[in-house]
């Protein structure tokens, strides 16, 4: 890992040396166990980045809110790149911001890091000044079902290839299909009940990029309403994983920032696989591909159709 | 009110008579002498009926007698350039036999679906006057100055007061058996054909009718009218379009031996098509006559009137292959246990996507028979029995089903001579109105200013009547270029009403008893009365009468309404009419909202008085809801470049080219070659003629070059495209540098080629192995020696999954150079190995005939799985081995020529074209159309249009009709000269857009660009569907008239009282 | 919930229909004078392409009990593949409803052409009765305006 950590910093140094960006977003050791996101502007600074299982955090959060930092009255805009670490499943991300033109590639250079998995940080006890080894009992639900080890787009690759090992069958999802209609929906009634409408899941998205989200609305029109009630969760929650059908990359954020622990990667999940099935849909691969919405195939499945 | 499922066959069709003489005069059929029936003695009787009757006269343009899918076509190209169109048809409805069809090939289209709009369109253009149950008497006068007399015979009915509610039908006594419905239902003596006839005005069948006055009690309006008089009415136009459309034949006398007539269970196709058919007397499910029971086994049988000098008539009827091919897998479909078999001759799947549909029907199991059945018998429980030889075995062999169908031709009407006379126009030997020339003018009749279109020339599939009645309609106006065209009537200004709060006006209307007497309106409209913003709200007895839009005028004037809502009927047949009289008061037509309470409530709820009013309450307080939220919304006008770009210099663009110089627009006429003539150039003489293909060619440069419309840009290839209809730039490489060129409208006619065989039957291993054109480029050249035997392969490369399509003019064409062999070298042997013969339509049967049995052609035929092979020993001798699927042999034929019938791709300059355009092509590069029946020569992209083989290869004839045609719909933009675009289109909220580009790829017009990172739309592409706006995350792109506040509106409204 | 009170029950439906197949085949089936259950509430969009998902969520929220959206025939589409665009979305939705165990038969999808008045009379009668069947919708109602 320290290996990984070394190129990360070489490179970043290197490009901050050169000019060529003009920062890098990063990890850096925070003050126990975790991370925190630091933005290194000086190549001598290049040093505090570090690499290790507490590297959870979807960076490209930060790339986002670059890309849509607009230049001030008279100002110009900055259009040099920036530099950023990724993981593989935030690489991902990079690929769908760029399939829906938030991210201009040439304005992001891109450290990729191959990556066996991280910890769930809600699993690794607060008391740990080290960053502990990623164990069976310690590492996140994403990185279980993970297909891509190896980041699927960088300027810089750190570390050695991953063999890919899993083949994601869905099974988290399925199990609850396995369930009746009414114990599937107790089951979600209890989730969303819990939800206290913070919106952490939308703001620690970095799919969730909307100028003005449909949420946050007053006029002309609201699409929902205030109260932290049932429906209004409920509303909230499908309107979101609709919204994220066919370009999720399963990064986690949201789940991982939720206070109320509302399982939301299994809703997001489960349209992802049906994505997958139905429409031979995969977020985050290529920039290139089409996305789900805005196409469609004269020869789509049209099972529950009268 | 006649209760649809008791319409049944069973009851009905026993009484039915067959040869019903009042209603269908058996034709007296007389081909084999050439003795036409004498039929002035019809003329004598219109003439004599209409002394007795009211006298007018009508100026206009064009005369259209016709008002089937051709007719309606060419009125509709004519009138939107801005001239006067009076169209006449001698039946109560517009539409013709296409509206019988349920679906139609091959793409199965609801055939009503597509042809309705269509007809209402029609019935709504300000510069087309629409005379129904109405002939023409007489035609005087030349190109440029006719004056014909029209004779209308009275309804009966009074069409302004008529209001469609149906309640005189099931009053009417008399029973009248439907020729509409193919004598498979019975209809009233006061009727409409069918449900979305247009105009919706009763007709009163005066022959049948007992006076009984029964409807004339129940009619609320009083629309009937005993005492109204037929009319004699003299127009005055420029020119005359003929579309009058086609008979089928009916097999009673000659093929009697199917037994139709004698044996119930044996019918027509189209009288399959009308219990297919969902307003069908069976409503859309096949059942056999003799008991009304699901057939489990049918036959289609083909060639019935086709096909044959001794039995019917000698062409080929074009369009029976591919609607049994339909039909038998629509019922497939419907019903995978069905056992459906056609019995054909040679299967001609020859148009653009035919053969990949027939491919499809087999795939789907049904069974092709290649066998003419001799006779069938019927058997004790009703089923048929077909007796035939199976070609491939030669046995004879028996097949039993439950019902038969016969593939019956398409044949020249029986009033044809009549009318001829009354045109003064010739019929040609089958009793089709003769063209001009089928090789150079297929479009003009044997008189000057009279045009014909669709089928009652020769057998057409409805894409390609479409075409030639555009065609017909630029010829018709290169008659009356010069006349005024058409003011529009000017309304008054609009009224400003941004910022005003909403003050809606509602009018309930009863429509007689056929609203209120199933719900209360007066209650509806009290209630609605009490709701927000409305500021007036009333009960009416006919909202779409002319009282009523005087009275909804006055009260937004009264009232200072600023939007109305009428509660009544559909807003698809009388939306129309309501925002006319917004626009006459003054107001913004998408003020407008209607509320349907008698389609949708009155008379689908029409047992509970209480919900239908309740539910009628829910619908009305939906609209207002709506209402209040309702924007003005502008149509933007943009101006036309008056000039049309033709990229392709070939026989479809010089065509198109010339047909727009008679109409005196400017053209640009783009070559890649450095000389005008395309393909032509490298042929020697055209099928089904012997013309040389020069003496095509040499005259249309001539002409093209003498206009001083065109100019010509030879050597010159598209760099870049830019804009939208009515506004094009193109940019341009010529032989002196780039050029920048702008235009309003855009022709395709980028042509096809031979596809590349290299390493395929010999291909480039023999000197004595070529294509058909450079077979033809040798004759042309007169290097071809006398052969000793000559192979020619048909299909090479054709009809396998690369390239799953049929060639459409292979089989012409080999049989055309055939012939020319055989003339130049009678002693040589000339072989043609076939799959199917695919010469279809008028001439080409004939043709074929004649070659085969004159001049003494060998034909053999084989299958796709066993292919002819082609080799050439190390001596250089080539061998053709071939197995005849006929006869069983495999035969062995030493050839010293072979000539290939290489299958046809697209010209390579499509893709670059495809791109440039925003326009489509499928298999083969052939480009596709917007919709591949009704609008077969545009594309979904405005302002662009194709013809000729770059929309997929074709005969002379059927190129010229589209070429013109294709003039004609790109001549309407800019005889237009302004196009007002349509008001709901989409609208980006800058402000919230992110620019993620999802609405840009949905958008099916591609009228959505990303423009510094923002979506923008251009409206002059947009069509207002909406699916930017339902795909968009954010809610940045609104459908102006359906934004997302205005639905949410109408859900709060449906659910909850207060809102 | 006892038999009775389900025959009792009278939900509520709402219907987008797009404006050049389904509406206009509704306004067939009132011209053939087919009756159906008076329950449906229509509401016309010009393509059912134009049928955002949340607009089906959001009548559940106003207390919709089954919402029905028909448009064109694959094929047919008056816009080239607006249907296209509305089978994706709403065969995604009706899967989500399904997985969160919001009856999914509360939602359907169908084609009903110009010509198929008995069509669109079958599908509002086949559906009525499918929602009455599942009783009143609880779990997202309650939301919204009310």
């Amino acid at each position: 890992m320290t290996d990984r950590q070394g190129q990360i910093q070489d490179t970043a140094r290197g490009w901050l040396e050169s000019g060529e960006v003009k920062y890098v977003v990063g990890f850096e050791q925070g003050r126990r166990a975790g991370t925190k996101v630091a933005f290194v502007r000086r190549p001598e600074d290049a040093d505090k980045l570090v690499w290790n299982s507490m590297c959870v955090n979807n960076l490209t959060l930060f790339l986002v809110e670059e890309m849509q930092t607009r230049p001030g009255r008279g100002e110009e805009l900055d259009t040099t790149p920036i530099g950023i670490v990724v993981k593989p499943c935030d690489s991902k991300t990079i690929v769908e911001l760029m399939k829906e033109n938030i991210v201009a590639r040439e304005r992001v250079k891109i450290i990729g890091v191959t990556c066996e998995g991280v910890c769930d940080t809600k699993k690794v006890d607060g008391s740990e000044k080290q960053p502990p080894a990623v164990t069976d009992e310690n590492i996140a639900g994403k990185c279980l079902v993970c297909t891509h080890h190896n980041p699927l787009i960088a300027d810089v690759v750190c570390g050695e290839a991953v063999p890919e090992t899993i083949t994601d069958d869905y099974s988290d999802v399925a199990e609850l299909e396995a369930m009746t209609p009414q114990e599937r929906w107790e089951y979600w009634e209890r989730q969303l009940e819990r939800c206290v409408r913070c919106y952490g899941c939308r703001e620690a998205c970095p799919l969730c990029y909307c100028e003005e989200c449909v949420f946050d609305r007053e006029k002309p029109y609201r699409w929902n309403e205030k109260s932290v009630q049932l429906p209004e969760n409920t509303f909230y929650h499908l309107v979101r994983a609709m919204h994220l059908a066919g370009r999720c990359v399963d990064c986690g954020e949201c789940e991982r920032v939720c206070p109320v622990d509302i399982p939301i990667r299994k809703i997001n999940r489960y349209l992802e696989w049906k994505a997958k099935e139905r429409y031979d849909v995969e977020a985050g691969v290529d920039p290139e591909d089409d996305s789900m919405f805005g196409t469609c195939d004269t020869a789509d499945p049209e099972d529950f159709i009268w | 009110m006649p209760d649809q499922s008791d319409g049944i066959i069973p009851q009905y069709y026993e009484d039915v008579p067959l040869e019903d003489d009042y209603l269908i005069q058996v034709p007296e059929i007389a081909k084999l002498d050439d003795e036409w029936p004498q039929a002035e003695s019809d003329a004598a009787i219109v003439a004599e009926t209409a002394i007795h009757s009211r006298k007018r006269k009508m100026e206009g343009d064009v005369l259209i007698v016709g008002a089937g899918i051709s007719g309606m076509q060419a009125a509709l190209d004519i009138a939107d350039k801005g001239y006067r169109v009076i169209l006449i048809d001698k039946s109560s409805t517009i539409g013709g036999n296409m509206v019988k069809l349920d679906k139609t090939f091959p793409t199965n289209d609801c055939s009503i679906c597509t042809s309705a709009p269509k007809m209402v369109e029609v019935s709504r253009h300000p510069n087309i006057t629409l005379l129904t149950y109405a002939e023409i008497a007489d035609l005087k006068g030349e190109a440029g100055n006719f004056t014909a007399r029209v004779y209308r015979k009275s309804k009966y009915v009074d069409p302004d007061k008529c209001t469609g509610c149906d309640d005189c039908t099931p009053v009417c006594p008399v029973d009248v058996i439907s020729v509409f419905d193919e004598k498979l239902a019975k209809r009233k003596a006061i009727y409409i054909e069918f449900p979305q006839a247009v105009p919706i005005v009763y007709t009163i069948d005066y022959e049948a009718c007992v006076g009984c006055g029964s409807c004339e009690r129940v009619c609320e309006p009083g629309a009937i009218s005993f005492l109204e008089k037929s009319e004699d009415i003299e127009v005055k136009v420029g020119s005359v379009i003929v579309a009058t459309g086609y008979e089928l034949f009916e097999p009673v006398e000659m093929r009697r031996e199917y037994g139709y007539g004698k044996y119930p269970n044996v019918i027509t196709a189209m009288q399959f098509e009308r219990l297919l058919s969902s307003f069908g007397p069976t409503e859309g499910k096949a059942r056999r006559p003799s008991d009304g029971e699901k057939p489990e086994s049918i036959a289609w049988i083909q060639c019935v009137g086709s096909r044959s000098k001794q039995l019917g008539w000698p062409y080929c009827s074009r369009v029976c292959c591919m609607y049994a091919t339909k039909e038998a897998s629509i019922q497939k479909e419907t019903d995978p246990e069905t056992d459906v078999s056609i019995f054909y001759m040679d299967l001609r799947a020859y148009g653009k996507d035919f053969q990949q549909y027939y491919d499809k029907a087999k795939d789907m199991g049904v069974e092709y028979i290649r066998a003419r059945p001799s006779s069938v018998y019927e058997n004790e429980d009703k089923s048929i029995t077909i007796r035939y030889m199976d070609t491939h075995t030669r046995e004879v062999k028996e097949k039993t089903v439950e019902m038969l169908v016969l593939s019956t031709a398409i044949i020249p009407s029986q009033e044809n001579q009549r009318l001829a006379e009354v045109l003064g126009i010739d019929v040609d030997e089958s009793g089709f109105f003769q063209v001009k020339s089928i090789m150079t003018d297929p479009i003009e009749s044997t008189r000057d200013g009279v045009y014909l279109a669709g089928c009652d020339q020769g057998p057409k599939d409805i894409p390609d009547s479409v075409a030639m009645a555009s065609g017909a309609a630029a010829k018709a106006i290169s008659d009356i270029v010069d006349r005024d065209q058409a003011e529009a009537v000017e309304p008054p200004e609009q009224k400003d009403v941004t910022g005003e709060k909403p003050r809606i006006g509602v009018f309930v209307c009863h429509c007689g008893k056929n609203i209120n007497g199933y719900l209360d309106c007066k209650e509806v409209a009290d209630y609605i009365g009490e709701q927000p913003y409305v500021e007036y709200a009333t009960d009416i007895m006919f909202a779409c009468s002319e009282d009523t839009q005087k009275d909804i005028r006055e009260k937004i004037e009264e009232e200072g309404l600023n939007r109305v809502i009428v509660a009544a009927c559909s807003p698809i047949t009388h939306g129309g009419l309501f925002q006319d009289t917004m626009v006459e008061a003054g107001l913004n037509k998408y003020l407008f909202e209607f509320a349907n309470i008698r389609q949708h409530c009155s008379w689908v709820h029409s047992h509970d008085r209480e919900e239908a009013t309740q539910k009628a309450k829910d619908l009305v307080r939906m609209s207002a809801n709506k209402s209040a939220l309702l924007e003005p919304l502008e149509q933007e006008e943009v101006s036309v470049i008056p000039s049309v770009l033709i990229v392709g210099g070939g026989l479809s663009g010089m065509r198109a080219a010339l047909a727009l110089s008679d109409m005196k627009i400017k053209t640009y006429l783009l070559e890649k070659d450095p000389e005008l003539g395309g393909m032509l150039r490298r042929l020697h003489t055209l099928f089904p003629s012997d013309v040389k293909a020069s003496d095509i060619i040499d005259p249309l440069i001539k002409r093209v070059s003498e206009s001083e419309f065109i100019t010509v840009m030879t050597g010159s290839t598209l760099e870049d495209i830019e804009g939208f209809i009515g506004n094009f730039e193109a940019t341009i490489n010529t032989p002196g540098g780039e050029e920048k060129l702008e235009f309003g409208t855009a022709i395709i006619a980028s042509g096809f080629g031979e596809i590349d065989l290299t390493g395929r039957y010999g291909y480039g291993d023999s000197e004595k192995i070529m294509t058909q054109t450079e077979l033809e480029e040798r004759i042309e050249a007169g290097t071809l020696e006398k052969p000793k035997t000559v192979v020619m392969v048909n299909c090479a490369g054709a009809m396998e999954p690369e390239r799953p399509y049929c060639c459409r003019v292979g089989c012409g064409v080999s049989i055309k150079n055939a012939k020319m062999i055989k003339e130049m070298y009678p002693d040589s042997d000339v072989y043609i190995l076939y799959r199917d013969i695919r010469v279809f339509g008028k001439d080409e049967e004939e043709y074929f005939t004649d070659v085969i049995e004159g001049k003494r052609v060998k034909i053999v035929r084989y299958t796709y799985e066993e292919q002819p092979e082609v080799a050439v020993d190390d001596d250089g001798n080539v061998m053709v081995t071939v197995h005849d699927s006929i006869y069983g042999d495999t035969l062995e034929l030493p050839a010293d020529l072979v000539v290939l019938t290489a299958q046809t791709e697209g010209n390579e300059s499509v893709e670059g074209l495809m791109e440039m355009f925003k326009i489509p092509a499928g298999p083969g590069r052939y480009l596709i159309e917007a919709h591949a029946k009704i609008r077969p020569l545009d594309f979904a992209t405005d302002g662009v249009y194709f013809c000729g083989s770059a929309h997929f290869p074709k005969n002379l004839a059927d190129t010229i009709a589209q070429s013109e045609g294709a003039a004609s719909r790109a001549a309407i933009p800019i005889m237009k000269g302004t196009l007002v675009l349509e008001g709901i289109t989409a609208n980006v909220l800058e402000e919230i857009c992110s620019g993620c580009g999802l609405c840009v790829a949905a958008c099916p017009f591609s009228a959505i660009d990303l423009e510094s990172g923002k979506a923008i739309v251009n409206t002059a592409l947009c069509k207002g569907c909406g699916v930017c706006t339902a795909t968009c995350r954010a809610g940045a792109i609104q459908q102006k008239g359906f934004k997302d506040e205005q639905i949410l509106s109408m859900i709060k409204g449906a659910m909850h009282e207060v809102y | 919930m006892a038999d009775d009170a389900k025959n009792d029950f009278e939900p509520k439906i709402l219907g987008f229909l797009c404006n050049w197949c389904s509406y206009t085949g509704a306004d067939l089936a009132g011209t053939s004078r087919l009756q159906y259950p008076s329950n449906i509430r229509i509401i016309k969009v010009m393509c059912s392409g134009r049928v955002n998902p949340q607009f089906i969520l959001k009548a559940f929220q106003e207390g919709a009990d089954g919402v029905l959206v028909s448009g064109c025939h694959p094929g047919d589409c008056h816009y080239i593949k607006g249907n296209y665009h509305a089978r994706r979305k709403l065969t995604l939705l009706h899967d989500l409803m399904d997985h969160m165990g919001i009856d999914p038969g509360r939602f359907q999808l169908s084609w009903v052409s110009a010509s198929e008045g008995h069509k669109f009379a079958e599908v509002v009668t086949k559906f009525t009765e499918q929602v009455r069947e599942l009783g009143p919708q609880t779990k997202m109602a309650g939301g919204g305006g009310q």
